[in-house]
Parts: C-alpha cells; structure tokens; sequence
C-alpha cells in the first residue's frame, strides 16, 4: 500500500520546486536582455554612429557596467527569491490541501498532515488508523506531477511585463544618454544627409552624383564621429568641398558648352535651347531646339534649367554647410589649442603686438590662404602640438591681422558685408580677436570665350551663377576699424 | 477474566453511522419530515449538547423527542413549564419520611433525573426555575439541601419554546440560551407531509417505535459513541475555517463584515465554536470519515450560531435575521485554500 506521506512529501517538493521555478522564470527574459545590452552596446553603438547618435564612450562603458550589474543583481535577487518561495512552499500542509482539492478528499489529507506534522504535537486519535487507511487508498494511484504543474501563462505574464520594464529603462536611459551628448555638429551632419539624399535623388543614374552623395555621407558620418581628431576631420572635409566644387565646375562647364549650342540653334528653338544647361538634360534641349514643335523644346529645357539650377543650389548648399562646419571645427580646434596652453603654463598670456599664435599654420608652407585647406602634414593641431609652451612667434615685421593693444575688433554692422541674399555663418564672432577672410575665387578667362573658376583659389562660399554680381554699394563709412592682413590688401581694392 | 476484545476503529464509525441511522430512521417513521431537525436533535444528543426547539405548538416537538428517547432505550421525562413551577418541581426535593419509627429526610428526584428531559415551553417558567434547569444542563447535577446529585449520562435537555403569545412569559437570557448546543426552529408542516400526518394519527395503525439500543445497555454505548465523536480529527485548516467563522460573527472580531458590526451587538462565544466542531464531528462519522471538512463546519453553522448572534436594536427594526448575517459571513469568509 501507498505510503500517504511519502506521496504528500513528494508534492511538497515538487510544490516548492515549482514555486522556485516560477518565481526564476520571470527573471530570465530582463537578465538576457540587461546581458544582451551589456555585450551587444558596442555593435549597436557602430550602428547608431551612422546615424550620427554616437554615445560617448564612457557613456557606453557606464551602461554596459550598469547593465552587467543589474543583470548579475537580477540574477541573485531572483536566486535568493527563489530559494525563498522553495523554503515557503515547502509546507506539507499545503501540499496536502493541494492533493485533497485534486482528489476531491474532503480534507483528509490534510489532516492526515496534520497530524503527522511535526509542528502539530497533537496525540493522534485512535481513529488515525482509518484515516490512514482512507488516505492510502486515495493517493494509491495518485502521479504528484499530474496535480502540480507549471504555471506557464502566469509565468509568461510577468516575465513580459518585467521584460518591457527593463527595456523600457534601457530605452530611456540610452535616449537620455544620447540627447546629452549629441554630437556638436548633428545639425549640420543631418543637413549634409539630407542634401546628398537630394543629390542622389534628383541624379540616380549619374554615377559621380552617386558617389558625390556617397562621400556626403561619409563626410556627415566623419564629422559626428568623436573619436576622429579634427584635423582629420577638416582634411576630409577639405577633399568633400573640392569633390563638390568639381562637381559644380563639371556642372557649369556642361551649362557652358550648352551655351555656346544655344547659339547655333537660336534660329529654331530659342527658348528651348537656351535654357537647356545641364549636360544629361541638353540632348532634350537639342531636341526642343531641332524639332518642330516649339513648344515642347521650351517645356523640356525649362525642367532642365530647373533641375540644373536645383542641382547647383544642392551642391552650393553642400558646400555652404561643409564650410560652416570646418568653420567649427577649427573654432574648436582653436580652442582647444588655447586650453592647451593654458594648461600648459599660457595662462593669462597676453596677446602682444605680432603675435598670432592660433593661426601660426598660416607661416607654415602648405597654407593656401583658407584655412579648411590644409595640405598634408601641415595639420593645425601638429603645429600646435610641435610647438613649445611659452614660445613666441616671429613676427615678420607686420601686423599680420592682429590688431593692436586693446583695439580688438567688435563684430558690430558686419551683415553689411553680405551679398543680397546672404545671410553669413552662424557663429558667434563676440571677442574674436582675428578675422580670417575667404577671398572669392578669381574669375579667369579660360579661353575660347569661356570664364571658369580658378580652382587653385580660394572658392566663394555663396553659391552664384554667372550673372553679373548687383552693384550695391553702402554708402556710409565702415563704422569699425579693422585692419586687414596685407597679402589680401591688394585683392580687397 | 480475559480482557474484553479490542473493536477496531473502522466498527466503532460503522457503528455510529449505524446507530444513528437507524435511530434517525426510527424518529422519521413516526414523525414526518423535519428531517433536518430529526439530525439535529440526535446530532446534540450525541455531542454531549442539549437543543432548544423553537416553534409553534401542534409540530409534534415533544413526540420527536419522546420517539427519539424511546429508540435510544433511554428514559425519558417531560416537564411543562409554567409560571408558578417552581425548581424543586424539576430538581426534586427532600421529604421527611418515618421508616421504622425513625423519622428521615429522603429524596424525591423531580423529573430532571432522566436521560432525556424535555422541558415543554421553558419559556413560560420564572427565571429562578429556568436557573434550576439551565444549571443541571451546564453541570449535570443538581444540588438540593447542600447535597449534590449527579445526573446519570446521557443527559440530553430538550426545550421548547413558543416564538407566539409571549405576553407573560420569561424570555430566556443570553447567557442562558448559549447553553444550549443548538436552536432548532421547526416550520410548519407541507402539504404532503401534513396528508401523511393525518394518515399515522387519525387512522388505527399507531406505529410504535422500537428500541435500537439495548436499554440496559444504551446509557453506555452512548457514551461510548459520544466518546467516539470526540476522536474524530479535525485538520488545522479546518480549525482555522471555523475560527475565521466565529471571528467574523463578532462585531469587534477580525476581519468581521461591515454589516456584523452594524446590526450585532455580540457574536458567538467559545461555546459556540465548540458547537460547531463537535457539530462538524458528527457530520463526518455520517459520512463515514474520522476527519472534518469544510462542508461539516458549514453545515453545523447555522444551528450551532443563530441563537449566540445578539442583535441590536437596528436589526430587530430592520428584522435583520441572524440566519441572514451567518449566511454573509459564509459568503465572505473564503475557505483558507
């Protein structure tokens, strides 16, 4: 015959076990998720720097720290509850109702437990015998692991609220960490995106368009990257504007060359061809221009001066928008530099006459009179660096921009300087102490009546075509005094 | 002289079923319906308790218990309480009596020594009378003159009381009513059992019952089978259930129903529990168990409480019926699982 208690001890444990198994259930899922983002945050973060939401690498290494300690902390909170629920559940009484609710019993199991308790110190009643008996005879048959099963709906229950809990708060504490420390120049990266999305848009079956849009990117995702030094940056960037600049050349050369077949077709389609600049689009203008109807040549040469000059816009904006950012980042640079020497014994060093200690690149031999150009091994920041602290630049008998003694120059009235449209660099020029000039390119005749943009010159950073520029001039006088360095006197008449 | 021959404990419980079976069925060849009560009375009678019947005259209260008496082969004497019956008209009394000239005291019994007394409209004696009954009930004796008398076991008292014309009557105090085991209220008859009245009382075939004990031997075996309810085991849930219930009936207890409070004044005493367990006990040897269910607990909680429940004011006004608020403690009380 069935021992009775055997069977109630074997539910006890099993209870108890069940118990501690649905109490560590729910635990797994958030533990491999805190494990997941502890170990897979780096590959994720290469992601995200794509996007240009790169974490600082501390930041990662804080939230990986975090969420390997959690996780082990999970894991050892949901042992220890665990192991309580196993203690807990471990109550032969309960175990016994279990049986007598199962079974149908009437309480006879359970007080079969009671009274053979441990606890109970009960004497047992002459009748135990028949209750003995009685009990046998129902848990005979009895399979412990047919009335104690595993609560798998509960247990799924909560390990998916406690799931979307811990990824919620990894969710915001990731946000939390990335908006605190965007990328100083997101905005412009985002822009550079979105223009070589246009770019690559608007041209899909132009290969250097496609690449220009590539590089774009690439450029955008460079410049969001912290871990690149700025000098590289502003190489990179260098070599984007020159790639954006030849695309606009190609671009005008090709509206040149149009031109002049203008000329040839006046007679049969003035409209039509005349407007027709861009290389890919002259074909349809020819046609405008050489076919009967005249209408048609109109209509499609005026979409291809508008895509032209929509195409030119993009890259002029591109250009604008590389500009602006190796703006920052020699900003950035500078400043840094200056940190540097502060740290380095330069604190309170007052500027003197000659000295130009941030822009000492510019006596250097690559320098190409714009400072986003720097030619190779001639980075800004090695010539700071190479530099010693506390040494003096030479000053070749000019001032060389700087201003005198307490006569530094306040950025008041500047927007007169801008061209119609313009509305010049977002950057606070307050205390700037020198004012580096972009000169625009010279226009030469590249001859055969054709005028092309000197490419070995400093190029304009305000997109224009070849209309002639609006004479205006400010008839007041500069109310600033600011003396400009020599080499650009001549230029500047 | 060999000892006598040890009857296993499977016996004892097909002997009480057995009894009380067939004393029941006894009871219910003569008296028709009231099956419930029938089981309630041999239920107290068999738990060492005593019963108090509640209902109109004419229900045939006192032919149940005199039936029920005459099964058990116990003795059996009745009592009609009356205003002027004074104690020692129940109790007995000392008379003085000549035997060869000599002149002694001598005791009369009244008729509170019997095994089974039923004390017809208790309700209708002085309080001072009720005191004599009520305390041979609690201690089953009588002291009379300084000398105490024991009551031979089993000692069952079976009171009635009649819940009309109470103009000149004594109802029973509180403390008095929780005395009794049980409050039994017997209804009035239904129409098939009343046809089934008029065919055993006004026809020629009276059934008398018969003895289902040996009445030489039935004061015994009854106390054995009383014995044998007190052996019956109870688990720790279970007692824990019935403590929940006798909590929740008092007003100041834990976890007692808002309405408990509103409409008792006080709740069951620990006689009441006791009640409720032995009750339960009972309950269980009938179903041929040696342990308590719920159910049994359940089952006992209503005779067993309505008359400990003291209800104020609010609740005879808004005739609120003990019945009713046991039947929300039920509700509300869930079963410890």
């Amino acid at each position: 015959m069935t021992d009775p208690l055997k069977v109630i001890q074997k539910v006890e444990q099993r209870l108890a076990r069940l118990a501690a198994l649905q109490t560590l259930a729910p635990a797994f899922p958030p533990v491999i998720v805190l494990l997941a983002v502890s170990f897979g945050l780096g590959t994720v973060e290469q992601t995200w720097e794509r996007w240009g939401l790169a974490l600082p690498a501390e930041s990662v290494r804080i939230l990986q720290t975090v969420s390997l300690s959690a996780a082990v902390l999970g894991v050892v909170a949901a042992a220890f509850v665990a192991a309580l629920a196993f203690i807990r559940n471990r109550d032969a009484i309960a175990a016994a109702e279990l049986i007598d609710r199962k079974l149908g019993c009437r309480e006879e199991i359970v007080t079969l437990a009671t009274f053979t308790s441990s606890k109970d110190k009960r004497a047992r009643s002459p009748l135990f015998p028949v209750l003995w008996k009685r009990a046998a005879q129902r848990l005979d048959q009895l399979d412990p692991s047919s009335i104690c099963t595993f609560q798998v709906r509960q247990s799924l229950r909560l390990a998916f609220l406690l799931t979307v809990a811990t990824a919620g708060l990894i969710a915001a504490a990731i946000s939390v960490l990335v908006a605190a420390n965007k990328p100083p120049l997101f905005a412009e990266a985002r822009q550079l995106r979105r223009i070589a999305r246009e770019i690559a848009n608007s041209n899909p079956g132009d290969r250097e368009a496609q690449e220009l849009a590539a590089r774009l990117r690439q450029a955008a995702t460079l410049i969001n990257n912290p871990e690149v030094p700025p000098q590289e940056k502003i190489e990179q960037l260098a070599r984007v504007e020159q790639e954006v600049k030849n695309q606009q050349q190609r671009q005008q050369q090709s509206a040149a060359g149009k031109g002049q077949s203008t000329v040839k077709g006046t007679g049969k389609g003035s409209k039509g061809a005349g407007s027709s600049r861009n290389e890919a689009n002259a074909g349809k203008g020819q046609e405008g221009s050489g076919g009967s109807d005249n209408g048609n040549g109109k209509e499609t040469g005026g979409s291809a001066s508008a895509k032209n000059a929509k195409g030119q816009g993009q890259l002029a904006q591109a250009s604008a928008d590389i500009s602006k950012v190796q703006a920052r980042l020699e900003a950035e640079a500078r400043q840094k530099s200056g940190r540097q020497q502060q740290k380095n014994g330069l604190k309170g060093h007052a500027p003197q006459p000659g000295e130009l200690p941030q822009i000492a690149s510019l006596e250097k031999p690559g320098y190409t009179a714009n400072l986003g150009q720097f030619k190779s091994g001639n980075r800004p920041g090695q010539e700071q660096g190479n530099r010693q602290p506390g040494q003096q630049h030479k000053d070749y008998g000019s001032s060389r921009g700087d201003t005198h003694l307490g006569q530094f120059p306040q950025p008041e009235n500047f927007e007169k300087f801008y061209k119609a449209g313009e509305h010049g660099i977002p950057m606070d020029v307050k205390n700037a102490r020198y004012v580096i000039f972009r000169v625009p390119p010279a226009l030469i005749s590249g001859g055969g009546g054709k005028t092309v943009i000197d490419s070995d010159r400093p190029s304009a950073r305000v997109p224009y075509a070849n209309l002639p520029l609006k004479e205006e001039r400010v008839a007041a006088e500069p109310d600033e005094q600011q003396l400009i360095p020599p080499r650009y006197r001549d230029l500047l008449r | 002289m060999g000892a006598a021959p040890q009857v296993r404990p499977e016996d004892r419980v097909a002997e009480f079923r057995e009894v009380f079976t067939r004393v029941e069925a006894e009871v219910g060849r003569v008296i028709v319906g009231h099956k419930g009560v029938i089981r309630k009375v041999l239920t107290a009678l068999f738990c060492g308790g005593h019963v108090l019947i509640e209902g109109v005259p004419g229900l045939g209260k006192t032919l149940m218990v005199k039936t029920a008496a005459e099964a058990l082969g116990l003795s059996f004497k009745r009592v009609q309480f009356t205003p002027d019956l004074m104690p020692s008209d129940i109790t007995g009394t000392q008379f003085l009596n000549e035997v060869d000239g000599h002149r002694q005291f001598e005791f009369k019994p009244g008729p509170i020594f019997a095994h089974v007394v039923l004390g017809d409209e208790i309700n209708r004696a002085t309080p001072k009378t009720q005191s004599a009954v009520l305390e041979a009930m609690e201690e089953h004796q009588v002291t009379i003159f300084g000398a105490t008398y024991a009551l031979a076991p089993p000692f069952f008292v079976l009171a009635t009381q009649n819940p009309i014309e109470l103009e000149g009557t004594y109802p029973l105090p509180e403390a008095q009513m929780d005395r009794f085991m049980f409050k039994v209220v017997i209804g009035p008859p239904k129409p098939e059992e009343l046809r089934e009245i008029l065919i055993r009382t006004t026809t020629a075939s009276v059934y008398q019952p018969k003895a289902v004990l040996d009445p030489q031997k039935a004061p015994e075996a009854i106390e054995q089978l009383k014995l044998l309810v007190r052996e019956v085991m109870t688990a720790e849930p279970v007692e824990r259930y019935a403590i929940g219930i006798i909590s929740s009936a008092t007003p100041s207890g834990p976890g007692a129903p808002p309405e408990i409070t509103q409409y008792l004044r006080f709740g069951p005493s620990p006689r009441g529990a006791q009640a409720l367990l032995l009750c339960a006990k009972v309950n269980a040897l009938l179903d041929s168990r040696v342990s308590v269910s719920y159910d049994d607990v359940e089952d006992a909680i209503v005779p067993a409480l309505r008359h400990r429940l003291l209800r104020n004011f609010q609740a005879e006004a808004e005739n609120v019926t003990p019945e009713a608020l046991l039947e929300l403690v039920v509700k509300k009380l869930k079963r410890p699982r």
